[in-house]
């Protein structure tokens, strides 16, 4: 039943990823979020830069729980699978 | 010096450092991008473990996220160099702007200075008409990234995507497992009453077996013919389902009692006892 024991590595390898994707975009809208750009210039355009960059904050936002979401249905998976090798046994141990 | 009071109007708005965290923030978020998706694209490339047509689903949902975020990347790396763009811009016209007020400033009280005051009044227009094209260009800038998130597909659902994949791939590995097993276990069971299976074994795998130098001959031979050795490379290498003869021969062979080692049947069952004898008989 090796295969099972590689498919939960897989899939758990696949949910590492995609956390660390999400950390990614969760620090990317973080990094946004403090901005005052209200004086970057005339305020049409501040006014645009402003909105558009809150927007990109909400993709960045909904990118995040997308992987995030993501990483704990690959994790729900690999929990589910059964762990049919184990490393050792008690018989194992001295 | 405020140049609103000597040149009447500031033809440069704009705070540098505000533009500067700006841009700042805005390498944070391309690198932030670029880093994930370098990431899902690992997940899916060449030496990817989702291989195959039924890993295929997870690999398209996937490789869609990954685009997705590519072309979230590609629209703010362009927004960066507008926002870049505005900044050279906006330092150069401050620049001026400084010279210019500090010139006109000190034109004041003297009437024979009207014309030179009228010429910069004219470059400071002429340069307020500049900031207000770098501004659009800005704006237009903006409108573009905005257009490009909006365009981003709301409807894609990767966790669902995923999880659908991995479920897929999940009963197809069951189902191969479960295939596999009863072949493997119907060999190994067939094997035992034929021959010293751990010996065959390795034959028919091509790993050199440690067969006593006379007993050779006959490991090939068997290996070549037995009925459990064609089963067990059906198991292994089903691809070798057309080397298997016409009819198979009846297994013929001697117990494995004299030889030492368990069939790999009994020690499938955990019985490990005719090992332990055989290894005191040598």
């Amino acid at each position: 039943m090796a295969g099972i024991t590689v498919l939960v590595d897989d899939v758990t390898q696949l949910a590492d990823v995609l956390d660390g994707v999400d950390a990614e975009f969760t620090a990317a809208a973080r990094s946004l979020r403090d901005l005052t750009p209200e004086d970057v210039g005339p305020p049409d355009v501040a006014k645009a830069v402003t909105d558009v960059l809150a927007r990109l904050e909400r993709r960045l936002g909904a990118l995040a729980v997308e992987s995030g979401d993501s990483a704990r249905a690959m994790r729900r998976h690999a929990t589910d699978l059964p762990d049919t090798e184990p490393t050792s046994t008690a018989e194992d141990k001295p | 010096m405020r140049p609103e009071r000597f040149l009447g109007t500031d033809p440069a708005p704009g705070d540098l450092s505000s533009v500067d965290r700006v841009g700042g923030s805005l390498r944070a978020v391309v690198l932030a991008l670029a880093e994930a998706r370098l990431k899902v694209e690992a997940l899916v490339g060449a030496q990817s473990i989702w291989q195959g047509p039924i890993a295929r689903p997870i690999v398209a949902a996937l490789t869609e996220f990954g685009a997705r975020v590519r072309a979230v990347e590609d629209a703010v790396v362009d927004f960066a160099q507008a926002v870049e763009t505005w900044r050279t811009g906006l330092v150069g016209r401050q620049q001026r702007r400084a010279e210019l007020t500090e010139t006109i400033s000190q034109l004041a009280g003297r009437p024979d200075a009207e014309a030179e005051r009228q010429r910069i009044l004219v470059e400071v227009q002429q340069m307020a008409t500049e900031h207000t094209v770098g501004g659009t260009a800005l704006i237009t800038a903006s409108d573009d990234l905005a257009e490009v998130l909006a365009d981003v597909d709301d409807d894609s659902d990767l966790a669902a995507d995923l999880d659908r994949g991995v479920t897929a791939v999940t009963v197809a590995v069951d189902e191969w497992i479960a295939e596999s097993a009863a072949e493997l276990l119907a060999t190994a069971e067939s094997l035992s009453e034929t021959a010293g299976l751990t010996t065959v074994v390795s034959q028919i795998l091509g790993v050199a077996g440690d067969e006593a130098p006379d007993d050779a001959e006959n490991v090939r031979r068997l290996a070549s013919v037995s009925a459990g050795a064609h089963r067990l490379r059906l198991a292994l290498r089903r691809s070798w389902a057309s080397l298997a003869p016409d009819e198979l021969p009846s297994a013929s062979f001697a117990a494995t009692g004299g030889r030492g080692a368990a069939a790999i049947s009994d020690r499938l069952r955990g019985d490990t006892s005719d090992s332990a004898q055989g290894d005191e008989a040598r």
